[in-house]
C-alpha cells in the first residue's frame, strides 16, 4: 500500500495524510518507471510523476507487473514544484480514489496504441496505453422500456438500441463519460472514475488542507498540464461528463470552489464544450439562487478563494445525483426555492384528474420508478418521488392522453417538492367483473372509452364496464 | 526491461506467439509440452507482454503453470474438462457444442464450414490430428497461423496482402472464435477445476478479446505510410 513519489527536480517526499499507506521516493521514476518493480514495490496505490517526462504505457505496464491493474492507480502529474504539504494532499487524494476502485475488468481497457516516429521505421509502434472504458450492466438498464437516454447523449454514436438492449462499440467509444452521468438507473459505469471514486478524493483533499481550495475537474488529457496553486485537480474522463450534481458537490465536501476546464483550453479532441457550458450555467444559477454566490463555479481558477459552505462526508453524496446534491445544498443555504432548468436531471410530474384514464403507461415506462402504479383490488393509485424524476419526460410521451395535459412535467430544482417524498398524484376506482370479480380497467378509462364511444354502441359499453375479457 | 514489440511485424509475431502458447494449453498436458509452455511463456513475457491490458488475466495463470508439482493429476483434469467420456467432457473444447444443435444435424454444417474456412486461408489440420477442426487447439493455432501469414506479408512490404490477413483474422475472431469462446469460459469457470484450468479461461479470453481491439487498430493504420523506411 504506497504512494510512489518521483523525487526528480528536487520533488520532496511527503508525509502520509494517515499511518495506512506508506510513501516512497524514487529517484528516475518518470524516465524509467521499471524503477517500481527493481525496487520491489507489491502494491502501487498511487503516482505522482512529472509533466512532459514519463511515458502512461511503461508506467502502466510497470504497474501491471507488480500484479495490480492499473486503471485503478491514479497518477497525479506535477508542473512546477509544489510545497511538500500540497504533495501531501495530492497524494491523499489519489490514494483515497485508490481506494475506492472496485475493479475493472479486461472490457474495460480500451487500447491506445500510439505510432511514433523513429529513425528505423518512418512509423513505428509506441508503448500500447488504455484508458477505462464504461460498461453496461443489462440487470440495471432500462432500455426495455424505451429508456434511451445514453443512446441520445452519445457524442460518437457508440451505444446502439437495436434488439432492446443497448449494445456498444468499445472501439468507436471516445470513453468521455457522458452516458455515465445521463444514465437514469446506473446501469452505466467507467471503472476508474465511479461518484464514490471522485468524492472520496475530494474528501481527502479537504481533509489534509488546511486552506481554502478550489477543485478543478480536468479532462484526461489535460493531465499534462500539472498543478494550480490552491486549485488541487480531480481527472475525468471528458469535462463534457460533469453533470450539475458532479459539479456542485465539492463545494458540499469542503471545497470553497469548482472549476472545470473546457476542452478548447485543455487541448482535448473530444469537443463537449457545449455540454459543459450549460451545466456550469446552471449549477452556477442553483449557487446564486440558494444565497452561496455565483463565483463557487467557474470556468477558470482565477479569482479569490471564498470560505467553504460545507463539510459532509463522502458517502452522504451517493452517485452526486442532481437533484440529492441540490437538497443538500439548500439545507445549508436558502430553504425555499425553485430554479428552472433546461439541463438539470430533475423533474416535477403533475396530473390532471381530468383527463387522466389511469392507463398506467407513464409508471410502465419511467426508468427509474418515479412513477409507480399501486393496485389494490378495486383501487388504482399513481404515485410519484421527485427524488427519483430525472426529467427524462418519456412519460409524457407515453401518455395516450398527451392531447388532453393529462401528465406535464415541469424541469425545476424545488426544494419543497423534493422534500415532499413519494406521494400519490391521482388515485381511482377499478371496475370488476360481475361474473369472476377480476380486475376489467380503472373506471376513468372506462369513462373515456364511453365519452368516444358515445350512445352508438350502448350494447358494448354495457358489456366491456360489467365483464372482463375473459368473462365477455 | 523487456523488449516491445517496435514494429507492426513484430507485433504479429509476438501475436503469432500467443495463440501458439494457447492452442497448447489445451491440448492433453504432456511433461514435454508443459515444459515447452513454460519457455514460451518466459518468451512472449519477455516480448512485452506485462505492457499489454491482459496481463492481469495471464498471470495467474502464469502462475500456475509455473507450480506444477503433480503432472499426472494435470492430466487425468485435462481429461475430465476437456476430453468426451461416458458422462461427456465437463467444459467441451469445440465450436459445434456451443452453437450447433446435434439432432437437427447442425454440428457437420458447423465443421463443413470451417473446414471450408480453413481452406480458404490455405490451411489444412495435418493427418496426426485426431480432433475435430472446431476444437479450440484449431482454432487457436489458425488464427496463429494468419498472424504469421501476416508477419510475412508485413516482411514483404506487401500491404495488400496484410489487409487480406487482417480481415481473415477480424473475420475469424467475430465468426468463430468470440461466438462461443465466452459461454466456453463460463463452463470452464462453473467446473471448479484445478488452477491451471480454472485461470485458463479468463487468461484466453481477454487475450482474444484484447486481439481483437489490436487487429481493428491494424487495420485502420496507415500502410502507406509504414511502407516508407
Amino acid at each position: 500500500m504506497t504512494l510512489v513519489v518521483c523525487t526528480d527536480h528536487g520533488t520532496p517526499v511527503p508525509e502520509p495524510l494517515e499511518a495506512a499507506y506508506d510513501v516512497v521516493g524514487m529517484a528516475g521514476l518518470c524516465e524509467n518507471p521499471s524503477a517500481l518493480n527493481e525496487a520491489g514495490v507489491t502494491n502501487p496505490e498511487a503516482l505522482i510523476l512529472h509533466v512532459g517526462e514519463y511515458d502512461l504505457g511503461f508506467v502502466q505496464g510497470a504497474v501491471r507487473k507488480t500484479g495490480v491493474n492499473p486503471l485503478g492507480v491514479p497518477v497525479i502529474t506535477l508542473g512546477d514544484l509544489p510545497t511538500r504539504s500540497v504533495l501531501r494532499t495530492l497524494g491523499a487524494g489519489a490514494i483515497a480514489r485508490h481506494r475506492a476502485f472496485q475493479g475493472a475488468g479486461p472490457e474495460h481497457a480500451k487500447l491506445q496504441w500510439p505510432q511514433v516516429m523513429s529513425r528505423r521505421r518512418l512509423l513505428a509502434l509506441g508503448v500500447p496505453q488504455y484508458i477505462a472504458a464504461p460498461s453496461i450492466n443489462a440487470a440495471l438498464c432500462s432500455a426495455d422500456s424505451g429508456c434511451r437516454l445514453c443512446v441520445e447523449s452519445c457524442p460518437t454514436q457508440s451505444l446502439d438500441p437495436s434488439g432492446g438492449i443497448i449494445s456498444y462499440s468499445v472501439d468507436t467509444c471516445s470513453a468521455c463519460g457522458i452516458c455515465v452521468t445521463t444514465c437514469p438507473t446506473g446501469a452505466t459505469a467507467n471503472p476508474a472514475t465511479r461518484p464514490r471514486q471522485i468524492t472520496e478524493q475530494i474528501s481527502a483533499f479537504t481533509k489534509s488542507c488546511q486552506e481554502p481550495m478550489g477543485v478543478r475537474f480536468h479532462c484526461r488529457d489535460a493531465r499534462v498540464r500539472g498543478v494550480e496553486a490552491d486549485w488541487y485537480p480531480v481527472e475525468v474522463p471528458c469535462t463534457g461528463m460533469l453533470s450539475i450534481g458532479w459539479l456542485l458537490a465539492p463545494l458540499l465536501l469542503g471545497a470553497s470552489a469548482v472549476s472545470a476546464e473546457p476542452c478548447l483550453s485543455s487541448g482535448c479532441s473530444l469537443a463537449n464544450d457545449a455540454r459543459l457550458t450549460e451545466r456550469y450555467a446552471a449549477a452556477t444559477a442553483i449557487s446564486e439562487t440558494l444565497g452561496f454566490g455565483s463565483d463557487r463555479v467557474r470556468l477558470s481558477t482565477q479569482g479569490s478563494m471564498p470560505d467553504p459552505i460545507g463539510s459532509l462526508p463522502a458517502a452522504a453524496l451517493g452517485e452526486m445525483h442532481d437533484a440529492d446534491v441540490f437538497l443538500a445544498m439548500a439545507t445549508l443555504g436558502s430553504k425555499d426555492v425553485k430554479v428552472p432548468t433546461t439541463v438539470g436531471a430533475v423533474g416535477v410530474v403533475s396530473i390532471n384528474e381530468d383527463s387522466c384514464t389511469i392507463c398506467e403507461l407513464c409508471a410502465t415506462v419511467c426508468p427509474t420508478d418515479a412513477l409507480s402504479a399501486r393496485k389494490s383490488h378495486d383501487t388504482v393509485d399513481i404515485t410519484f418521488d421527485t427524488m427519483s424524476c430525472v426529467g427524462c419526460a418519456m412519460c409524457v410521451a407515453a401518455c395516450p392522453e398527451q392531447a388532453q395535459n393529462a401528465i406535464t412535467l415541469d424541469r425545476r430544482f424545488d426544494v419543497d417538492a423534493l422534500a415532499t417524498g413519494r406521494h400519490t398524484l391521482i388515485s381511482g376506482s377499478t371496475a370488476t367483473c360481475e361474473k369472476c370479480g377480476g380486475q376489467i380497467a380503472p373506471s376513468a378509462m372506462l369513462d373515456r372509452i364511453q365519452s368516444m364511444l358515445g350512445h352508438e354502441h350502448a350494447g358494448t359499453l354495457a358489456l366491456i364496464g360489467k365483464r372482463c375479457i375473459d368473462c365477455r | 526491461m523487456n523488449k516491445l514489440p517496435e514494429t507492426f511485424e513484430e507485433l504479429s509475431r509476438f501475436r503469432q506467439g500467443m495463440y501458439r502458447i494457447f492452442s497448447a494449453a489445451f491440448l492433453p498436458p504432456t511433461p514435454e509440452r508443459l515444459g515447452d509452455m513454460i519457455a514460451g511463456a518466459d518468451a512472449l513475457e519477455a516480448m512485452g507482454l506485462p505492457y499489454l491490458a491482459f496481463y492481469n488475466e495471464w498471470l495467474p495463470w502464469r502462475q500456475a503453470l509455473n507450480s506444477i508439482h503433480d503432472a499426472i493429476e494435470v492430466e487425468v483434469e485435462y481429461v475430465r474438462m476437456f476430453t468426451t467420456g461416458v458422462a461427456g467432457a465437463a467444459s467441451p473444447p469445440t465450436e459445434s457444442f456451443y452453437t450447433a444443435d446435434p439432432i437437427r444435424g447442425e454440428v457437420g454444417e458447423v465443421l463443413a464450414k470451417l473446414t471450408a474456412k480453413y481452406n480458404t486461408f490455405r490451411l489444412e489440420p495435418t493427418r496426426t490430428v485426431t480432433d475435430t477442426v472446431d476444437h479450440i487447439s484449431i482454432e487457436l493455432e489458425v488464427m496463429s497461423a494468419l498472424c504469421a501469414y501476416e508477419a510475412e506479408a508485413r516482411e514483404d512490404e506487401d500491404q495488400r496482402r496484410v489487409h487480406v490477413m487482417l480481415d481473415n483474422e477480424q473475420g475469424f475472431l467475430e465468426e468463430h472464435l468470440l461466438v462461443w469462446l465466452p459461454t466456453f469460459v463460463d463452463r470452464i469457470a462453473a467446473a471448479d477445476s484445478l488452477a491451471l484450468f480454472k485461470h485458463l479461461g479468463p487468461a484466453v479470453l481477454s487475450f482474444v478479446r484484447h486481439d481483437l481491439g489490436v487487429v481493428n487498430f491494424l487495420s485502420t493504420s496507415s500502410p502507406i505510410v509504414e511502407s516508407v523506411q
